[in-house]
């Protein structure tokens, strides 16, 4: 038990001592949680080209209602079609409405298909000024619809990954390139204590940055718990197993900080990006929906928007923190035998 | 006397480089993880993020029971969007049907729909870029069909293949070239080969770009390669003339992120703390603000003077432009010149800090 103390004091001042590290480790959490939810604010705006060739009341009345919704950007008026057609070639436009005396022709740029049916669409919403499809919608959870708030969730699990995929891979293949390893094999430290040593601090470490996001959160963006703290922490330990398992792995492999950074880079990018962080699984192909089955930051994030958003108590989540149990077992298992034989 | 001194430089730059090259080949792991890194990010994630709903599960909640609502639950079941997952009883099931049941939108039908009622559809605030999709595409199925001639440009059929790929093409430029080449050069700092360096006649400036220039090769290699997913996978780049533009802006941005990789190198030390700087000031920034995930034009209004010089927002306008717009590197030359002249003041702010501590331990 004195060596385990031991062991997690010797990583603790090892990272107090290096201020460089130091710092990326505190401050990374606020500017990634400080800067990112800047880039999607909610509303999607466009930018319009207009060219009025019929020039009659209803276009005149139209137009004025296009330059005044708040939907676009910026509404250029051009005097043909092939000016706006142009302006369009050089990436400036995202739609163009023409009235010609036979009618409105809408032109839109199609290369982001979904922007560009959702921007026609609200378009026609405004041309034709239409309430007659009696549909409401309401938002459940997260009622207001904040969009940093939605954001903010999947950045602090993505703070997490970062931060503790990294700093267990390199903090332990830094030890064996340096031959510091080689010298705590000769202490009576044994594998156990120097693996779970290790595993606990950087549990702790990743705990402290939950806290830290959380707290940031809470004061800047005023985020809700609808979930318990408790519950949020447990949720984020039972992630944290797999998610350092895999650095665990990850450094059994390298023999140089150099590949481990090779392979962390490739892993974490699949697994982020494979995550429902940026898309959502019922857009994927079935092959790549499954392997969330053994994608750690999946179960991340997914726990965590249903504790902090739908207040989901353990007994929902369960499955998803079996699943994070079960890979988080087998991973740490594999690089704990690997290790035994290094 | 001015000539042959540009040669004897020329040669140090050449041994540098070989001499990075075999470092790099001689680990046959990374070096494969070089090679194929880009063909795994664009071959693979192009598949996976199409940003596009398929078979979302919805519920319905119908007291009235009328024609009209079966039909328009039938068109929704109908669409490849949405696919209809289970009747509810009562209106205390709502909460429960997104909790448990994994459904993404729950439909409330009136009994007095037809004497004014109205349609409530429950969203899911905790995947707002879900829900907000979910909401465009619901008010096109229900609302629509108005008279009105529709053409899209470019891309006639709306093929989604299109969407993620300008984006991953830009990271996988940006990992090889930024923080594959600041690894390298902050490993020999960190190891203490970076004194032997000191021993050779070599100037900072020719280490440096000894260093870079096998990177630049691989980088290009890339273009070529995923120009080469792209046209087989995608069928995006068949026209001769858009290719050529693409190696130049390939060359241009690969320059641009190894000098940003080379400035990160600069200022720290370890290659721990390198590779979190790099994530953190280069490739998060670039995923986020460059118009890959969201559109620019949906960002906070004070950042957008930022987001629109940022490498990554240039690269991925500059290649809408030549690639799916198919117009000549003349309409794109902007993006070309602003990356060229980031790339050119970073370098030299980067020599200077270089100077000042490339040997420091």
């Amino acid at each position: 038990m004195k060596l385990l103390i031991a062991t997690i004091f010797k990583e603790f001042l090892q990272l107090v001592r290096n201020r460089v590290l130091l710092f990326l480790v505190s401050a990374c959490p606020i500017i990634l949680l400080g800067v990112i939810p800047l880039s999607f604010d909610g509303s999607t705006r466009f930018r319009a080209g207009v060219c009025d060739m019929d020039g009659s009341y209803e276009s005149q009345k139209m137009l004025g209602e296009l330059s005044n919704s708040r939907l676009f950007e910026s509404v250029f008026y051009f005097g043909s079609m092939w000016e706006a057609e142009r302006e369009m070639d050089r990436g400036s436009l995202d739609l163009i409405v023409c009235f010609a005396p036979g009618g409105v022709q809408i032109v839109l740029d199609g290369t982001f298909p979904r922007r560009a049916l959702s921007s026609l669409y609200s378009t026609e919403k405004i041309l034709f000024l239409s309430d007659d499809v009696p549909v409401v919608f309401q938002t459940l959870f997260n009622a207001g619809r904040r969009y940093n708030h939605f954001s903010l969730i999947s950045l602090i699990v993505l703070v997490i990954t970062l931060i503790g995929t990294a700093l267990v891979t390199l903090n332990l293949v830094k030890e064996r390139e340096s031959g510091l390893e080689e010298q705590l094999r000769a202490t009576t430290i044994n594998r156990f204590v120097y693996f779970s040593g290790k595993f606990i601090f950087f549990v702790l470490l990743c705990l402290f940055e939950i806290i830290l996001c959380l707290l940031f959160c809470k004061l800047v963006y005023g985020l809700e718990n609808q979930g318990s703290f408790a519950g949020y922490l447990i949720v984020n330990m039972v992630f944290l197993f797999p998610l350092l398992g895999i650095g665990f792995v990850i450094a059994s492999y390298s023999n140089t900080q150099l590949r481990a950074v090779y392979i962390l880079t490739i892993v974490l990018i699949l697994l982020i990006m494979l995550s429902s962080m940026f898309t959502h699984l019922s857009s994927m192909p079935q092959w790549a929906a499954a392997t969330r089955f053994v994608n750690p930051v999946y179960y991340g994030i997914e726990s965590s928007r249903m504790v902090i958003f739908k207040g989901a108590s353990a007994l929902d989540i369960a499955p998803l923190l079996g699943w994070m149990l079960l890979l988080g077992l087998f991973l740490n298992s594999l690089a704990f035998f690997r290790f035994r034989k290094a | 006397m001015k000539v042959r001194e540009f040669n004897i430089g020329m040669m140090r730059i050449y041994k540098i480089a070989s001499k990075e090259i075999i470092s790099v080949y001689r680990d046959k792991l990374s070096f494969s993880i070089l090679l194929v890194l880009p063909i795994v990010i664009v071959g693979i994630l192009g598949n996976v993020l199409r940003f596009e709903l398929l078979d979302l599960d919805f519920a319905v909640l119908d007291r009235s029971n009328s024609v009209y609502s079966r039909s328009l639950i039938d068109e929704l079941d109908k669409s490849k969007q949405f696919s209809f997952a289970g009747e509810l009883v009562s209106e205390n099931e709502i909460l429960p049907a997104f909790v448990k049941g994994n459904m993404k939108f729950v439909i409330v039908v009136p009994d007095n729909l037809h004497r004014g009622g109205e349609i409530v559809v429950f969203l899911d605030g905790s995947d707002l870029v879900l829900s907000e999709a979910v909401s465009q595409t619901l008010f096109a199925i229900i609302g629509g069909g108005y008279n009105v001639g529709v053409r899209f440009k470019y891309n006639p059929e709306l093929k989604s293949e299109w969407v993620p790929l300008p984006g991953l093409i830009m990271i996988a430029l940006i990992i090889v070239s930024s923080i594959m080449l600041a690894m390298s050069v902050n490993r020999e700092r960190e190891r203490g080969t970076a004194r032997m360096l000191l021993l050779t006649p070599a100037s900072m400036g020719e280490i440096l770009v000894g260093k870079a220039l096998p990177y630049l090769l691989v980088s290009l290699l890339h273009g070529l390669t995923v120009f080469g997913v792209s046209l087989f996978m995608f069928g995006i780049g068949m026209n001769f003339g858009p290719a050529i533009g693409f190696f130049l802006l390939t060359f241009l941005f690969s320059l641009n992120s190894m000098v940003l990789g080379l400035f990160i190198a600069s200022v720290v030390k370890s290659e721990l703390e390198l590779l979190i700087g790099c994530w953190l000031f280069v490739f998060i920034p670039n995923v986020f603000f460059s118009g890959f995930i969201y559109p620019l034009q949906s960002m906070s209004s004070f950042i957008i003077p930022v987001a629109r010089y940022m490498p990554g927002t240039l690269f991925i306008e500059a290649y809408k432009g030549l690639m799916f717009r198919e117009t000549s590197v003349g309409d794109s030359s902007f993006y070309l010149v602003v990356l060229l002249l980031q790339a050119l003041v970073l370098f030299l702010v980067t020599i200077y800090l270089f100077k000042r501590n490339f040997f420091r331990k």
